[in-house]
């Protein structure tokens, strides 16, 4: 059965790319557009893996990373954190909250590919 | 006021020069020979006329005085109450004299300002670069320029610009001659204000910038890969041509993002120990595969031994990636590139050098400036964006070090950069001192574990690079037995100092329990006969419990290491080292 990726994302565009880019891969993709809903579908659908944008508005993907990873349901799920902002220490504070990998956009289509397979063990 | 005050000055002087006059009468009473002829009505008419003529020659001298008190006066009002602000600095760096302008500047009274050191004004984040500055206008430069922030008792912290001159003053009488700097000092805060916004300002409208740049980046690869229907040639090919346009605009925005970052002082510099050969072969080798690809020559020459010196390899690596892509791109087929290593005594000196199609005279001043491009590489492919060498810079300048070009039109350009040699306790210092201030702030602990392998240096004697590489076996095993990223571990020759931000006392020394257990199991797998000789100690301090600066911190850490590894095995048995 294909594997299932929730991607929490509040830009439509790019979560519609990445449905493209993710069903021509043989993944099933669910979405979420703030992060309230994110964690909600993360609990209810169990996905496989989560994709986690970190500038959102109203809660910041950090937080909801956090809260993913101390909610027993979800807490075994792997996080990718997809953020478009470098800046100062953001290896360490996504790893502070849980996080299991990073990506910075624009990012490569194959990096991005090679961090979900890596982490799916596929 | 002022003339009364003068009036009396007058008088004062007469009265005491009356008893002179009087005295020098009785030792010549005699009158001057023609004088004894005349009547006393002639003398009396004699007399009277002198006395005219002294009194307007008194009244002359009495202008005169007041005529150069009154210039003095200007040029000390000039001095005292100028815009900028003016002092004298001794050799130890004690203010001599200073107008009023920098009291303002310092915010403090005018009065209080003479023989305080000027350091102690100093936004303390800038002292380091204040005492290399003075230093050098000293003993060096002569003269020059320096910006600095200064901390007044208020809590506010203006920005100056200090230019300075050296001067040695012609020798008093029976005394040394002496050296003092004179300084004017102006305020730059506006014009800081306006660098700080114009830095955040290309900061966010970078961030801004790249979401959208992911989806058409994201957009155009979904088209090119086939994944939106089978696409022709020609639609290949243009869209090719879009992408490669869009990685250069993404390179821009990090670009722009990095030199934003690094000219308002936001870069962060970790400086770790490393042999600093082994990081410029990797990186030759790792160009290699691309001159290979162009028949150039890349040519690597350094000496033999291991440099071990304290750098941020991450800027090393972006350094060096920049010049030689930049030397591989500007050489032409079958042309040379060469990276050369020197080891000098207190830095070390890295060239790079190409026979390529060079830069032009006039061009040379500009090419550390941004967005400058003088020779772009002819035909299609890799961009630069304008910035790398700006950027290069730098990075260079947060190491201390300093780069210069050379260069020939058609004959070739060489880049030539110098790293100093930064002491080991140089670095503990920069790293506490850090640690001490993010811990006061956040009003919270910074813990220092110190493990050190005692007699190093007689080890490493008699045992060559065995000890080097126990010591950097023995930094993974520390590393690996930290749980936290934040958690750093620094290495000099023969110590491993590890920073514990956020640690209070018994969170310390948890840790320092961890540690010796993981080196203990780490050293007793270690067959090797001569692991014997080696004994370790570990020590912790915590701030602010037991120490208020960086030095206290230090030395008690590494004074309450008792020897924790001995020999094969030791009970624990506490034997400080001094």
């Amino acid at each position: 059965m294909a594997k299932r990726i929730l991607f929490i994302e509040d830009e439509v565009d790019i979560v519609m790319l990445m449905q493209t880019r993710l069903e021509t891969h043989g993944y099933k993709m669910l979405s979420a557009f703030n992060g309230e809903e994110g964690l909600k579908m993360a609990r209810e659908k169990n996905p496989d893996l989560i994709l986690l944008d970190k500038i959102m508005p109203k809660m910041d993907g950090l937080e909801v990373c956090q809260r993913l990873k101390s909610d027993p349901k979800t807490k075994d799920t792997p996080i990718i954190i997809v953020s478009a902002s470098g800046g100062k220490d953001l290896p360490e504070r996504c790893l502070a909250a849980g996080a299991d990998d990073l990506i910075i956009k624009p990012f490569e289509a194959e990096e991005l590919l090679a961090k979900i397979k890596a982490l799916l063990k596929e | 006021m002022r003339n009364k005050n003068k009036d009396q000055k007058d008088e004062d002087r007469s009265r005491h020069l009356r008893p002179k006059a009087e005295a020098k009468l009785v030792r010549d009473p005699k009158l001057p020979a023609d004088m004894e002829k005349m009547s006393q009505e002639e003398l009396i008419h004699e007399l009277r006329v002198h006395q005219i003529e002294l009194e307007m020659q008194n009244d002359e001298l009495k202008s005169g005085q007041a005529m150069i008190e009154e210039s003095r006066d200007k040029y000390a009002q000039l001095y005292d109450f100028a815009p900028t602000g003016y002092l004298t600095l001794s050799r130890d760096v004690v203010i001599l004299e200073a107008n009023v302008a920098t009291a303002m500047f310092l915010g403090v009274d005018h009065q209080k300002l003479i023989n305080q050191r000027f350091r102690k004004f100093i936004d303390p984040a800038d002292i380091d670069r204040w005492d290399r500055y003075i230093v050098d206008i000293f003993q060096h430069d002569g003269k020059g320029r320096c910006e600095l922030a200064l901390k007044r008792p208020d809590g506010s912290m203006p920005y100056v610009q200090i230019d300075s001159v050296r001067i040695d003053l012609p020798a008093a009488a029976g005394q040394a001659p002496e050296t003092v700097v004179r300084a004017s000092m102006s305020d730059i805060t506006e014009r800081k204000n306006i660098d700080e916004l114009k830095n955040q300002f290309i900061s966010t409208v970078s961030h801004e910038l790249r979401t959208p740049l992911a989806i058409i980046k994201e957009g155009v690869s979904l088209v090119l890969d086939g994944s939106a229907g089978p696409e022709n040639e020609k639609q290949v090919k243009l869209l090719t041509t879009v992408k490669t346009s869009i990685d250069r605009l993404a390179r821009l925005i990090n670009s722009l993002l990095d030199i934003s970052k690094l000219e308002a002082g936001r870069a962060e510099f970790k400086p770790v120990l490393v042999d600093f050969s082994v990081i410029l072969r990797d990186i030759c080798a790792k160009w290699k595969i691309e001159t290979d690809k162009n028949c150039q020559g890349l040519e690597y020459c350094s000496p033999d031994l291991p440099i071990n010196i304290y750098i941020d390899p991450d800027k090393l690596t972006q350094i060096l990636d920049n010049l030689i892509s930049n030397a591989i791109k500007f050489t032409p087929k079958e042309g040379k590139i060469k990276v050369e290593l020197k080891d000098e005594k207190n830095q070390i000196e890295i060239s790079i050098s190409d026979t390529g199609i060079g830069i032009a005279k006039e061009d040379l001043p500009k090419v550390f400036g941004r967005f400058q491009q003088f020779s772009r590489a002819p035909g299609a492919g890799y961009k630069g964006t304008g910035l790398g060498l700006a950027i290069v810079k730098e990075l260079i300048e947060i190491h201390k070090g300093e780069i210069k070009v050379e260069s020939e039109l058609n004959k070739g350009t060489k880049f030539i950069f110098t790293l100093p040699k930064i002491e080991a306790e140089e670095i503990f210092k920069e790293y506490i001192t850090n640690g001490l201030e993010e811990a006061a702030d956040r009003k919270s602990s910074f813990s220092l574990i110190v493990a050190h392998i005692m007699e190093f240096s007689q080890l490493q004697e008699k045992w060559g690079e065995k000890p080097l590489y126990l010591l950097t076996d023995i930094e993974r095993v520390i590393k690996d037995s930290l749980r936290r990223r934040a958690d750093t571990v620094l290495r000099s020759t023969g110590e491993l100092i590890i920073f514990l931000l956020d640690t209070r006392k018994g969170d310390a020394e948890v840790v320092k329990k961890r540690i010796e257990e993981a080196i203990r199991t780490y050293l007793s797998q270690c067959k090797e006969e001569w692991i014997k000789e080696i004994r370790i100690t570990l020590g912790t301090a915590t701030f602010p419990e037991e120490a208020n600066n960086h030095q206290e911190l230090l030395d008690k850490a590494r004074v309450r290491g008792g020897i924790k590894y001995k020999g094969v095995r030791n009970n624990g048995k506490k034997n400080p080292i001094h």
